[in-house]
């Protein structure tokens, strides 16, 4: 019996880079059958690190690991006449393209939308790119990073007093990849309802904007070009943090009052639980945080003298004990997590979070984080690890195209495959 | 033209926050039917939190409820009364929608009889998503928190900022909209599978999981090669100059990344090849690796007095990756949003013009149907009359029981001053 996914019997064809790649694996995850297609010898984002044990192989990429996972692998040069023919077969068997090429590349190889529905008419092609493909920045030259520039999360991301800085790790084409999947859901639908396929733009800039919590609607509600706070809160003239040294290094509380109820709630819980460990100064304890705590009408100094048994306190706890009584005690505080605490939480190995895959050619077994949400029914899994470079060229071409094993080794040979 | 593409779909959206409105939103601006259950006793953050219109600190007046809530349509009910828990079992049983979203803490609707279990006897194939923090079990799955407290547990606060100092933190509610993301596309998979099987199901969105897939690469580096990702500016291992450098003005900045060898020394030349830019040192990318503090201040200095624009401008003639760090007010001059018309200006009753945001995707044959959002409670009598086909006294009933709320029921903050 056929296992019950949500998109099992949809097909594919992946076509991505770096982290766009994260599209076709969400497709994956959901059970649709993804095949990644590369140029022979394998995609250039296998040779993003981190490595396997560290070992710099194109078949030990944990960033390729990471986000091609679910996915079958070919390798095809779709440049080259007969990698084109191929290719057009494979449309022919398939319900959605994804590629992240540069804009018009894909047309000037006889490969475009309107060539792709000569093969099958209700084709879906979705096109991930920094700007969209059209426009006047449509050609641009881009990197994660200037994509992250130009969508005013990166103006807002940072300390106040340094330049604007991005998360340490390329993930705009992540959150492409992720646009992408579920644009193209809604083009799966309207196929399913018009039977019309269509092309589907995918631009990055105007969907990374909504990560800045729309910090443009400031300007536009009052003129105002909200700057960078760090780990500050900013309140009229003073800030305040909310990320504060701990024992054993950052922890995250949300403290302060006024309008704010569910933060003046928790902030008088926190300073009963300073109290019970007798480090809450008397006139701490006084403050009555909903009526009686307006940040607007304080001094930068009133503000560092309120702040500093919070200070003192929370020097005293780890990170993980910080944790545990915010949520005990219904406060609004957690660990500013590293990959460490986030490996070892034990919230996310109760709800059974992690998966563990089975690499036979490195005779290991590794840990890959689990679906994105869960599923009371047809349930994320990992039903496959990441491909090798053209592991599934026979099981494709010659199992489902029905090449002879001759004229694969033709194609080998003018390296088409 | 055709109809729109989720023309006949129905939406309940209870939830509060970003997350889960913003991936109902960009539904409803595709011709899906969303109301919004609200209430003006305990307002949604997004209609106070955010930036107000004329100044005026009054939810129908945010900011941000444009961003997350149009194409909507808005009723207030007191869901502590039976009578509103009524009139939320009829919409589930008679106007059958084929989504309800919450974001309560876990508990919350079992306490109001609205669990999965409980509104599946009323809608047997229902799409049924419970987003918050933690998931809906496990031993943290109480924990309070919003976007920025996401931020923190997710691993993105520690990756803010420089070596040299404490995390800077993500910014505002990022970690809110990697969450959308994965929604919309649990929902989507959800919605095809109910059209093609007659299933529903019940998604438990962890706000801290679904935000692991962005650092699931530094998450098995730990996993494998027991190496924590630290924060380190805007600095790669594979490139350079790869960074953010000052320009003319207050706070201007261009983001500009090389990666090789032949896109380095165009860079040179786009430079007018300085001195400096024709050290040994810096002539391989492991030399300008290892230089890499020195090759910004050279950067830097030239960056400096020449405009940011100008320097985007210069470095994409000579093919090098550059953007201006575009602040809040250039993006409503982006040319390329300008080309798709991504703002659009639209008629609000209170406020007056809105440059609204369409969404960010675009369908060769598929229009938007973006309409503004709602006034809090604006639908009420549509929703209760046309919906559930109550009478004028069945609805004056609800108001006069307080199951609608109104204005009056707002909390003084929320008050219109006079």
């Amino acid at each position: 019996m056929q296992e019950d996914t949500m998109l099992g019997g949809y097909r594919v064809l992946d076509l991505t880079e770096g982290g766009c790649a994260f599209g076709g694996q969400a497709f994956g995850d959901l059970g649709a059958d993804v095949i990644k297609i590369e140029p022979p010898g394998g995609r250039p984002s296998r040779d993003l690190g981190p490595f396997y044990k560290d070992i710099p192989d194109r078949n030990k990429s944990l960033f390729w690991f990471a986000y091609n996972r679910n996915k079958r692998g070919i390798t095809l040069d779709i440049e080259n006449a007969d990698g084109r023919d191929l290719f057009k077969r494979l449309v022919g068997t398939a319900d959605l393209v994804l590629e992240s090429y540069t804009p018009g590349y894909l047309n000037g190889l006889g490969l475009g939308y309107s060539q792709l529905c000569e093969v099958k008419s209700d084709i879906i092609l979705t096109s991930i790119t920094p700007y969209g493909l059209e426009g006047p920045k449509s050609g641009h030259k881009s990197s994660d990073l200037t994509t992250w520039a130009a969508s005013v999360v990166h103006y807002i991301c940072g300390d106040p007093d340094r330049p604007p800085t991005w998360l340490s790790w390329p993930c705009a084409g992540i959150h492409g990849g992720v646009e992408a999947a579920s644009a193209s859901l809604f083009a799966l639908w309207h196929r399913e309802i018009t039977g019309e396929g269509q092309h589907v733009d995918v631009p990055i800039q105007p969907y990374l904007m909504q990560h800045s919590t729309g910090s443009y609607w400031w300007w536009e509600c009052m003129q105002f070009n909200l700057p960078r706070m760090g780990r500050y809160t900013r309140y009229f003239s003073v800030r305040y943090p909310y990320i504060y040294d701990c024992k054993d290094g950052y922890v995250h509380c949300q403290l302060g009052g006024g309008a704010a109820a569910g933060v003046a709630n928790s902030t008088r819980r926190f300073v009963d639980w300073m109290d019970e460990e007798g480090m809450a100064p008397e006139w701490l304890k006084q403050i009555d945080w909903f009526f009686g705590f307006d940040a607007s009408k304080m001094t930068a100094d009133e503000m560092d003298d309120i702040l500093q048994p919070f200070h003192t306190f929370l020097l005293t706890k780890t990170k993980s004990e910080v944790s545990e009584e915010a949520v005990r005690r219904s406060i609004i505080a957690c660990p500013v997590s590293d990959s460490k605490d986030i490996c070892s939480d034990r919230h996310l190995r109760a709800r059974g979070f992690w998966q563990d895959v089975q690499h036979q050619e490195l005779d290991d077994t590794l840990t890959y984080c689990g679906g994105f949400v869960r599923l009371s029914e047809a349930p994320i899994g990992v039903r496959r690890r990441a491909p090798l470079v053209g592991e599934h060229n026979l099981e494709i071409y010659e199992g489902e195209l029905g090449l002879k094993r001759h004229e694969l080794a033709v194609l080998r040979q003018a390296n088409v495959i | 033209m055709a109809s729109p593409m989720f023309a006949g779909i129905r939406v309940l959206d209870m939830a509060t926050a970003g997350t889960a409105p913003l991936a109902l939103r960009w539904m409803g601006d595709h011709g899906a039917t969303v109301v919004k259950v609200e209430t003006h006793l305990r307002l949604d953050m997004i209609r106070m939190g955010g930036p107000f219109y004329h100044m005026v600190t009054h939810p129908d007046y945010s900011g941000w409820e444009m961003m997350f809530n149009s194409s909507k349509y808005s009723i207030s009910l007191n869901l502590n009364k039976q009578e509103a828990r009524d009139v939320l079992k009829r919409l589930i049983a008679e106007w059958q929608p084929n989504i309800l979203a919450e974001s309560f803490r876990p508990g919350v609707m079992k306490r109001w009889g609205l669990e999965y279990e409980s509104v599946r006897q009323l809608s047997p194939d229902i799409i049924y998503y419970s987003t918050c923090l933690e998931g809906q079990y496990g031993p943290h799955s109480q924990r309070l928190g919003f976007g920025t407290v996401t931020n923190s547990i997710c691993g993105a606060s520690h990756l803010v900022g420089s070596a040299d100092r404490p995390p800077a933190g993500a910014p505002l509610a990022y970690a809110d909209f990697p969450s959308t993301g994965t929604a919309l596309v649990a929902l989507m998979g959800a919605l095809i599978r109910q059209r093609r099987t007659g299933k529903g199901v019940h998604i438990d969105q962890s706000q801290y999981e679904s935000n692991l897939y962005v650092l699931s690469g530094p998450l098995m580096d730990y996993a494998v090669n027991r190496r924590v990702m630290t924060r380190n500016g805007n600095r790669v291992p594979y490139a350079a100059p790869h960074g953010v450098y000052p320009c003319a003005g207050d706070d201007r900045w261009v983001a500009i990344a090389v990666f090789n060898d032949q896109e380095w020394e165009r860079f040179c030349e786009v430079l007018g090849s300085p001195g400096w830019s024709r050290e040994a040192r810096f002539a391989t990318l492991q030399g300008r690796k290892s230089n890499e503090d020195e090759l910004d201040r050279h950067v830097g200095d030239w960056t400096s007095g020449r405009e940011a624009g100008d320097v985007e401008a210069l470095m994409q003639a000579g093919g090098i990756a550059a953007n201006v760090v575009v602040d809040n007010k250039d993006i409503y001059d982006d040319v390329q949003l300008k080309h798709y018309g991504h703002f659009r200006e639209i008629e609000h009753p209170v406020v007056g013009k809105v440059r609204s945001e369409t969404p960010p995707f675009r369908f060769s044959k598929s229009r938007d149907t973006h309409f503004r959002a709602p006034l809090i409670g604006e639908h009420n009598h549509l929703v209760l009359s046309q919906f559930l086909g109550m009478s004028d006294d069945e609805i004056a009933d609800l108001y006069a029981n307080g199951a609608v709320t109104t204005e009056a029921d707002l909390p003084s903050v929320g008050k219109k001053a006079d």
